[in-house]
């Protein structure tokens, strides 16, 4: 190469290098949370209630771990029971004394474990699904920006730009998140096996892939279109599931806040999330009656 | 003096016969792991034996292990160049060799690893909105970085040697080298002298670079019990230095003993390297110990958890044979080795190595599953599928084919070599 034309190739390598800096100086200055492909392809949600901050609280002493929270929840947002079972609500039977962090005679994924003869006396449920952290852990590994914190405070999936690499679910500390191992199969309409009654599937939630992430919505669906509540608050028989918008102080959430003492789960990481525990004491007998 | 210069180009003029089975049982390998990733890819991540809790499996074990192989070559090679260690130089580029087929291996790891590789290119789409906040886009960023300046590294001396072996051959293989060899002008030597040095300045920090980064994906997690450690990037490096000299020592006596070699590629070389590899083994060791002592002493329960499994549950065996036999046995050998004078037995350092970057694959398969095995309220149960196994016998046959089918393409050894005999 002679001289002159090794000083020209530089010039034009220094042209693009700029070019390439300029450009991502460029997309730094739009909104961060926003990225670039979300505007192309992407799940589409309903807007965002602007100012709003969505929280769950859940009374463990009502709870009588029924589970007909965790397959109405299914069936509204279209969690494919086959193959693997997945579900986006946990709920766990613990002994009394038995501690959160437990991790001791404690079932592998995928036991199945009967609850229809809850509830136990003594016993408690320990129930719990996407904590929606207001410092999200997950969000912050994301390669793709494909889970993000939304403006009214959900942490949401984009399922059209995840790409699977489980870096979220390695992050999340309260294993909250699940992944399509397989296809997900859907039949057009399937059976609660709480209550015998049969369900299509749901149009306004959109149907995930094999390979990426999914998890607790709060009924994105639902709360961003007027319905006041995610579906495993309205059908909890014994209202141990309480929702609303910490923000507003007239919510249900935060009256509860004021008046109960509540107990968020692992707040030591700083993760700060937006489900909080707390009980008005046992709601059931010893015989595990109803009170 | 061109007797000399002949032997070190004979992997590039001749094959010898036992060179086709070789490379036809890997390719063998190799195939067999391409059908099980095409499973993998029709079916789901599913075929494996990952759930919901242990996340991650043998692949991420890979990625972690290539990586650290690949930190040896260069280190290597930037040593030969900036410490003026010339005895070293025999074996610069079988080192670089090894890097670049390893860091291809690492980045091949990754994407098998993906629920979604058909989307990949988001990564590279998504760049500059997810650089200042992912530890994976910032490993991305190390590793690519790594790469492009590694193969640079290799290539820009590496022009005069394919220069010498075009002189030297004729038919297509002189055609190959012309091709190899574009924009040649008399007298670059002295400029690409210059270039290389100041390569060899860049890489050494861009190579502890993208092993803290690799060690700060998994250490950043704050609610992962033994990955959340501020010394993981000394941890994983020192893991790396180790593992790969191991395998350099490794591929330089299979060379040796397959080109005869053995007065060019002398025992001396292979005393320095084991000494080295002793003394980073042993300042491993002294650092798992820590590491398992903070998580025994302190006592919070996940990291009580984790370190149990890791001592006297499930993954005991696999632990107390890795360390004895992979970790232990090896540096005694060497450090025993070393306090005798003048004498190496060459064979039996590099099957000592061997056992070392085995039980350093094993060593980052504990890292991975035990500290996966534990979520709230659930432990996962994980157990590499056939799918797995056959893909991690593929993704060892692979780098070997690679390597092999290089040593034809790439001049060995510097001829440099050579003038310094």
């Amino acid at each position: 190469m002679s001289n002159s034309s090794r000083r020209d190739f530089f010039k034009k390598a220094g042209a693009a290098g700029i070019f390439i800096a300029l450009s991502n100086v460029a997309t730094k200055m739009r909104n961060v949370s926003t990225p670039i492909i979300r505007n192309i392809v992407g799940t589409v949600y309903p807007k965002a209630v602007k100012g709003a901050s969505f929280g769950m609280m859940i009374d463990v002493g009502a709870c009588i771990g029924c589970r007909r929270c965790l397959h109405a929840c299914k069936l509204e947002n279209n969690v494919p029971d086959a193959p693997g079972n997945m579900h986006w609500i946990d709920l766990f039977e613990m002994e009394n004394r038995s501690p959160v962090t437990e991790v001791e005679n404690i079932p592998p994924v995928g036991a199945v474990i009967d609850y229809t003869d809850s509830p136990k006396p003594d016993h408690w449920y320990f129930t719990f699904n996407c904590f929606h952290c207001d410092n999200p852990p997950c969000t912050k590994v994301c390669p793709t920006g494909a889970t993000y914190k939304d403006e009214d405070g959900l942490v949401l999936i984009n399922y059209d730009i995840c790409i699977g690499c489980r870096y979220c679910m390695a992050a999340c500390p309260y294993n909250a998140r699940r992944f399509n191992w397989w296809n997900p199969e859907l039949p057009p309409s399937r059976v609660n096996p709480i209550d015998g009654s049969v369900e299509p599937l749901n149009e306004a939630v959109p149907l995930r892939v094999r390979g990426v992430n999914e998890k607790c919505t709060f009924c994105v669906h639902r709360i961003r279109n007027g319905n006041p509540v995610p579906r495993c608050v309205e059908v909890c028989p014994v209202r141990a599931r309480h929702f609303g918008d910490f923000n507003d102080p007239n919510s249900e959430v935060s009256r509860l806040l004021k008046t109960e003492r509540t107990l968020r789960i692992r707040e030591n990481l700083g993760t700060s999330p937006k489900l909080y525990y707390f009980t008005r004491g046992v709601k059931w007998s010893k015989d595990g009656e109803k009170l | 003096m061109t007797d000399n210069v002949d032997r070190m180009l004979r992997p590039l003029m001749h094959t010898s016969r036992e060179f086709y089975p070789f490379v036809a049982i890997l390719g063998l390998v190799f195939v067999v792991s391409v059908y099980a990733y095409q499973q993998q890819l029709v079916y789901g991540m599913g075929v494996t034996g990952l759930n919901d809790v242990t996340i991650w499996g043998v692949y991420i074990a890979n990625f972690i292990f290539f990586i650290g192989i690949s930190h040896a070559g260069i280190a290597v090679s930037a040593a030969v160049r900036l410490l003026n260690a010339h005895r070293y130089k025999p074996i610069a580029r079988i080192a670089e060799l090894l890097t670049i087929v390893s860091l291809i291996m690492a980045g091949m790891s990754i994407v098998i690893d993906l629920g979604r590789p058909d989307r990949a290119m988001l990564l590279i789409l998504e760049y500059a909105n997810r650089f200042m906040y992912s530890p994976l886009v910032w490993d991305i960023t190390a590793v690519a970085t790594y790469l492009v300046l590694s193969t640079t590294y290799l290539y820009l001396p590496m022009r005069r040697d394919i220069k010498v072996a075009m002189e030297r051959s004729t038919g297509w293989r002189a055609r190959l080298f012309k091709y190899m060899l574009p924009l040649y002008e008399e007298g670059e030597e002295a400029t690409i002298d210059r270039l290389s040095f100041w390569l060899a300045v860049t890489i050494l920090p861009v190579m502890v670079m993208v092993h803290t980064t690799v060690a700060w994906i998994f250490s950043l997690l704050s609610s992962r019990p033994l990955w959340f450690n501020a010394f993981a990037g000394p941890y994983y490096i020192v893991a790396a230095v180790a593992s790969g000299i191991a395998s350099v020592m490794v591929i330089a006596a299979v060379v040796r003993k397959i080109y005869h070699w053995e007065d060019i590629i002398k025992p001396d070389l292979f005393r320095g390297l084991s000494n080295f590899t002793a003394m980073t083994t042993l300042v491993y060791l002294y650092m798992m110990m820590a590491e398992q002592l903070a998580a025994l002493f302190a006592g919070p329960s996940g990291e009580v958890f984790v370190s149990e499994e890791w001592l006297f549950g499930s993954f005991a065996a696999l632990f107390w044979l890795m360390t004895t036999l992979g970790l232990v046995i090896p540096f005694l050998y060497m450090l025993v080795q070393a306090f005798r004078k003048d004498y190496v037995n060459i064979e039996w350092t590099a099957a000592m190595s061997l056992m070392l970057v085995i039980a350093f694959w094993f060593k980052r398969y504990m890292i991975i599953v035990p500290t996966l095995s534990i979520g709230v309220q659930q432990v996962g149960i994980y157990s590499p599928t056939w799918t797995e196994i056959a893909i991690l016998l593929g993704s060892f046959a692979l780098p070997l084919l690679l390597y092999t089918v290089l040593t034809k393409v790439v001049p060995l050894m510097e001829l440099e070599v050579e003038h310094d005999a």
